[in-house]
């Protein structure tokens, strides 16, 4: 191997760019080079890429001897088009495959690209080259397959002072999915999780010569609450893993794509882990402390300000105080205003805007009072001061807001006495006045008046009358419907009456009018009785009428009626009677009829 | 016998236009008070129309001005609360009430009500008890239409129309009707505002017992129980407690 390394050690380092063929470049020409790994192991190979974007033409590289490395395969050329909204990109790519001969750092020097008339440079790159471990090596973490280490930025801070911790995690198998159930326990920290894109990306990476892919699963920031040596627990993961079923020495591709747990037979299985638990010295922020210092540590300003300098007495103005800057804004409070007598303030609304930015909080704290001046003249509140202890100059620093001043004038009207607590809308009221009397004539009434009256009560009652009535109409017209005998009794009177008038209205004394008269006698009695009366003859009838009990002499009645009307109608002259006394003898025997059928 | 009989209906008629006028010129008479800066008089001469068992809006309106320029604020709020009760979106005494309330020395923070229900309590107090009346009573009568009129034209595609009419207009009776029945069968009087400038609220209806907290002039709750002497309320916070007949004025 080191013979190999030494023959190639000589040699310069060459790269002749030839530009062949007609430029047709057009558009944003893009050249980069690019290496597909930063940290590999000795005997490993690794490709170095250039990328032509937005050109025809194929530039034609030559490389020559680099120390360390030798030239395993190459060039290989790939053409690229693609076509995105009618825009059509090429890319062409030219790549060389390297094996590494020996450890150390390799640097790529900056290569030459000439595309039409025009020269690109690529930027240098760097790879370093590692020696594997050797096979009786000390038996460190790296003997792991799987691991998780919590790495802090500093392993001593301030109270107050921002920490960073990466959960990273190690691993030589592939990784499938991972969760985090909670942040670990951290006694004397406040705790925030920066967020992170939703997949952590797989870096590779060699410790103690052994090959690693990382990936963050986690960052953390963390301020110390209090001083002394705290303690971050471990931060505990489940991970699904792949697990070798059958145990193999030496990785022959070091592929993504052959280590596939469906080419290689492998099985996926989930497993816990647990990060290192961290030992954190937090030191107390440096005595004497100023007596205005509240705990903020960090770089901050603070502003203060009226919105308006000239007022009313009695009109509302709003103080503003904001505090900028970057740090531990979560913990803190900001200051509130000293304001001289004649003041009355409210509740103030209070505005933050803080993110995390560069491994820190940033933004800003607003308070904004609402301040209603109760005397006039001009009033002088004093300077906002902000305290905080500066982690660059570890010093404290004390920032002051501007004078804050206002002209207050009188203005007309005795106001109220003012406690706190009152809304914007109290406030604005505040302002106005009570309403004058109402002299336009008013209707009077009496104040004892009950509204349940008697008009109320009429009208429920009607109004359910009417509603029952309704009801017993629907239902009588229901049971009429479905029984055409009842419906016959209960027409029957109306029936009879019909004829009697009928007959009334004819104006001779005929045969059809003593007809007319037979009927609505014998076909009132019918459909009393729920007989059909053309099949009966009188004898007949009279015995149904003592067959339902009806009184001898009513019997008697209808017989001799029935006879003398029938005699009248067919043997003329036998009985003399006229018309309007046979009408009325037919409505006295229908009465009598009535009351008893 | 028959004269006598038209003297006396001339009489009682008589009676009741001097009644009638009395009460407009006691009226004027208590304004002219009030114009002139003269609010204790005016105070005492609304006071005499009160007592004639005559009410209306305009007087406890200005009844209640006139207290608020002697500062009474609880009489104040008293009145304003009376007015509103019989004319409840007029905005005059809507804002002296609230302007008055600025005044109270207790104040509560409440929750934000849900929307839907904050409406519909708005909804309710928006309404005086004679419109509720006027609203049960058209309800009613539309809903006994309601149900004769679909039972006649069943089938028919008027009747298709009516039906779902006629239960919505049920459900709304059930509403309304409900409102109105609480505000004019149970006692009118279904709150309490506190008329003297502190008083305790304890925890039973008997003297000594001991005191939950104190309340400030202007103080209104409602009234859940009452005994002789004293009345269980319930704050705008939803405390309860005790207070004594003589502290506070109802409405």
């Amino acid at each position: 191997m080191k013979k190999i390394g030494n023959e190639m050690k000589s040699k310069t380092v060459l790269f002749i760019i030839f530009l062949l063929g007609i430029t047709t470049a057009y558009g944003q020409v893009q050249v980069t080079a690019s290496l597909d790994a930063k940290q590999i192991l000795v005997k490993e190979s690794f490709t170095w890429k250039l990328e032509v974007e937005g050109s025809d033409i194929m530039p034609n590289v030559r490389i020559g001897d680099i120390d360390k490395i030798a030239l395993l395969s190459g060039p290989m050329q790939s053409s690229n088009y693609t076509i995105v909204n009618g825009k059509t990109s090429s890319k062409k790519t030219i790549s060389y495959t390297f094996v590494a001969m020996e450890p150390g750092q390799v640097v790529f020097p900056i290569v030459d690209v000439i595309i039409g008339n025009k020269r690109y440079k690529t930027k240098p790159l760097r790879l370093e080259i590692v020696s594997a471990r050797g096979s009786g090596g000390r038996q460190t973490a790296a003997s792991q397959t799987v691991y998780l280490r919590a790495i802090p930025s500093k392993s001593s801070v301030y109270v107050g002072e921002p920490l960073t911790v990466r959960y990273k995690l190690f691993t030589k198998v592939g990784v499938y999915n991972y969760q985090v159930e909670k942040l670990p326990d951290a006694v004397g920290f406040w705790a925030e999780e920066i967020p992170q894109s939703a997949q952590p990306r797989l870096v590779s990476e060699v410790v103690d010569g052994v090959r690693y892919n990382t990936a963050v699963l986690k960052t953390v920031l963390y301020y110390p609450t209090r001083s002394g040596e705290l303690v971050i627990d471990p931060l505990k993961t489940e991970l699904e893993i792949e697990v070798k079923s059958n145990q193999r020495s030496t990785r022959r591709f070091n592929d993504p794509f052959f280590n596939d747990p469906f080419f290689s037979g492998n099985r996926k299985a989930t497993k816990n882990y647990l990060s290192n638990p961290l030992k954190i010295n937090v030191k107390s922020l440096p005595e004497p402390r100023p007596y205005k210092f509240s705990g903020a540590v960090g770089n901050f300003q603070i502003r203060a300000g009226l919105d308006t300098n000239a007022v009313f007495a009695n009109d509302a103005v709003g103080l503003s105080i904001s505090l900028s800057g970057s740090g531990n804004f979560k913990s803190l409070q900001l200051p509130e205003p000293k304001l001289p007598e004649g003041i009355d303030i409210f509740k103030p609304e209070r505005v933050d805007n803080i993110k995390i930015k560069g491994m820190k909080h940033t933004g800003s704290k607003k308070s904004t009072y609402l301040l209603v001046p109760r005397i006039s003249g001009e009033i002088l509140i004093d300077p906002i001061e902000f305290t905080y202890f500066d982690l660059k100059s570890q010093k404290y620093v004390t920032r002051t807001s501007g004078k804050i001043m206002m002209n207050v004038y009188d203005a007309e009207g005795s106001q109220p006495v003012v406690t706190s607590g009152y809304s914007r809308e109290e406030v604005e009221l505040m302002q106005e006045d009570i309403r004058y009397i109402k002299s336009a004539d008013t209707k009077f009434v009496k104040a004892t008046t009950s509204s349940l009256g008697g008009t109320f009560w009429m009208l429920h009652i009607l109004g359910l009358l009417a509603l029952g009535g309704a009801f017993a109409y629907e239902y009588q017209s229901r049971r009429l419907e479905g029984n055409l005998d009842l419906q016959r009794r209960t027409n029957a009177i109306k029936q009879a009456r019909k004829q009697i008038k009928k007959a009334e209205k004819l104006s001779e004394d005929s045969e059809e009018l003593r007809a007319l008269l037979h009927q609505c006698i014998t076909g009132f009695i019918g459909a009393r009785l729920n007989v059909a009366e053309n099949t009966l003859d009188i004898s007949e009838f009279t015995e149904l009428l003592i067959k339902h009990d009806l009184p001898q002499e009513i019997v008697d009645e209808n017989k001799t009626f029935l006879e003398g009307l029938a005699m009248d109608r067919f043997a003329p002259g036998a009985v003399k009677r006229s018309a309007s006394e046979w009408i009325s003898a037919t409505q006295e025997l229908f009465q009598k009829l009535r009351r008893v059928l | 016998m028959r004269t006598f009989l038209h003297w006396s209906l001339l009489f009682l008629l008589m009676l009741t236009s001097v009644f009638a006028v009395d009460v407009e010129g006691l009226m004027a008479q208590g304004n002219g008070h009030y114009e002139k800066g003269d609010f204790e008089s005016a105070i005492t001469t609304y006071e005499k129309v009160l007592a004639t068992d005559m009410v209306s809006t305009a007087l406890h309106y200005n009844l209640g001005c006139a207290y608020f320029s002697e500062k009474a604020y609880g009489k104040a709020i008293l009145q304003f609360e009376k007015a509103r009760q019989l004319s409840p979106r007029d905005p005059d005494v809507q804002h002296n009430l609230e302007y008055s309330r600025l005044f109270l020395k207790d104040r509560f923070e409440l929750p934000e009500p849900m929307p839907f229900i904050a409406w519909f309590k708005a909804l309710r107090k928006s309404l005086s008890l004679a419109e509720l009346k006027f609203l049960e009573q058209a309800l009613f009568s539309i809903l006994i239409l309601g149900i004769i009129l679909s039972r006649l034209m069943r089938g028919n595609s008027l009747g298709r129309v009516l039906t779902p009419a006629t239960i919505i207009a049920g459900v709304l009776l059930l509403v309304v009707g409900g409102w109105f029945i609480d505000r004019s069968i149970a006692t009118n009087e279904k709150y309490a505002v506190l008329l003297v400038d502190e008083a305790d609220v304890t925890s039973a209806p008997i003297p000594g017992s001991s005191t939950l907290f104190v309340i400030h002039e202007g103080t209104s709750g409602e009234i859940l129980d009452a005994t002789d002497a004293w009345y269980e309320l319930r704050l705008e916070d939803g405390k309860t407690g005790w207070i004594i007949h003589e502290a506070v004025g109802l409405y």
